[in-house]
C-alpha cells in the first residue's frame, strides 16, 4: 500500500542535527555516521544526509518528501497518464528504485518502491 | 536511601487494583507505587517523547497542491486555505499554506504529536536546551507550538484535544 515513507534532510552539519533530532525525540538514531543519521519515528524515516556538490548526473541534494508504492512503473504511468511530468524516471539506486518529480511549488518528491 | 510514610487518599477501587498490580509483578505495596510514580514524574518533566511524526510541506497554491497530492493517491481527510492533512495508507502528512516560499528555511518541516500538556514539553526542551520560541498557539484541533532545528526547519508541536479533533 503507498504510504509516507520518508522525509530527507540534507545539511551542511550532520552532527548538530543528529544530536538535536535525537534530543528532540528522545530516541537513538537507528544509524548514524559521519555523512548521515536516520530517525525512524511510527513508520516514518527522518533521514538526515550531509549535504553535497551534485554533478550533473546526480540527484540534487534537496529537503524531500518519499511516498512508498507497490509498483512504481504502474504508479508512473498512471502519474503520466494525469498529464504529470517526472523529472527523473524510474531508475535503481543503492537504496532501492525510485522516480522523481516536482509539485507546484517546485518541491521535489521521491516515489520508492 | 530514607524512606518515609506518605499518606494519600485514593478511591477504594483504585487501592484494591494497586495491591492486585502489585503482587502480580511481586513486588512489595511501597516498592510498586514508588516505581510507578517515579515513572510518572520522569513521563512529565524530563521526556520529549513524541508519539508520531508527520511531514509538512510549504505551499503557496492550496488548491492546485492538493490536485498534485491527491494525483500521487493521498486522501485528504481535512482542507483548508492554510492547513490540509492528507493520508497515504496508514500515515499522513499536511500542506501548511504560505504567502511565499523561502527556499532556505520553509519549504519543509515536521509536525510532532505530543504524548502529554504543551507545558512539560516546554519544561523538558528547556532542560535539553532547545530554544523555545513564540507562544502556545489555539488551534482547531488543539494547541500547537513552533520550534526551530539547527537548519532553521521549522518543527509544529501539536497537542490533540479530542474533543476537537479526532
Amino acid at each position: 500500500m503507498n504510504r509516507v515513507a520518508e522525509l530527507a534532510y540534507f545539511t551542511d552539519n550532520v552532527q548538530a542535527m543528529t544530536e538535536f533530532y535525537r534530543n528532540l525525540l528522545d530516541q537513538e538514531a537507528t544509524h548514524v555516521d559521519e555523512n548521515m543519521a536516520i530517525f525512524m519515528v511510527g513508520q516514518i524515516k527522518l533521514f538526515i544526509h550531509k549535504n553535497y556538490d551534485a554533478s550533473e548526473n546526480e540527484l540534487p541534494p534537496e529537503n524531500h518528501l518519499a511516498f512508498g508504492v507497490a509498483n512504481l512503473d504502474e504508479t508512473c504511468e498512471s502519474l503520466k497518464q494525469k498529464s504529470l511530468t517526472l523529472e527523473e524516471e524510474p531508475k535503481e539506486y543503492y537504496w532501492g528504485k525510485s522516480a522523481y518529480l516536482r509539485d507546484p511549488d517546485g518541491h521535489l518528491i521521491e516515489l520508492a518502491e | 536511601m530514607n524512606k518515609q510514610q506518605f499518606n494519600v487518599y485514593l478511591p477504594d477501587g483504585l487501592i484494591r487494583e494497586i495491591k492486585h498490580a502489585a503482587i502480580d509483578v511481586e513486588e512489595s505495596l511501597s516498592q510498586f507505587v514508588e516505581t510507578s510514580l517515579a515513572q510518572r514524574l520522569k513521563q512529565s518533566e524530563g521526556s520529549t517523547e513524541m508519539v508520531s511524526l508527520m511531514p509538512i510541506v510549504y505551499v503557496t497554491q492550496m488548491k492546485k497542491s492538493l490536485t498534485f497530492y491527491k494525483a500521487l493517491g493521498a486522501q485528504p481527510i481535512h482542507t483548508g486555505q492554510m492547513w490540509s492533512q492528507l493520508t497515504m495508507g496508514d500515515s499522513s502528512f499536511a500542506l501548511h499554506g504560505i504567502e511565499k516560499i523561502n527556499k532556505r528555511s520553509n519549504q519543509m518541516g515536521l509536525a510532532l504529536t505530543a504524548h502529554q500538556p504543551l507545558e512539560n514539553i516546554i519544561k523538558a526542551l528547556k532542560s535539553k536546551r532547545i530554544k523555545v520560541e513564540g507562544d502556545i498557539v489555539d488551534e482547531a484541533f488543539g494547541r500547537s507550538m513552533l520550534i526551530h532545528d539547527p537548519d532553521g526547519l521549522p518543527i509544529q508541536i501539536n497537542e490533540h484535544d479530542p474533543t476537537l479533533y479526532k
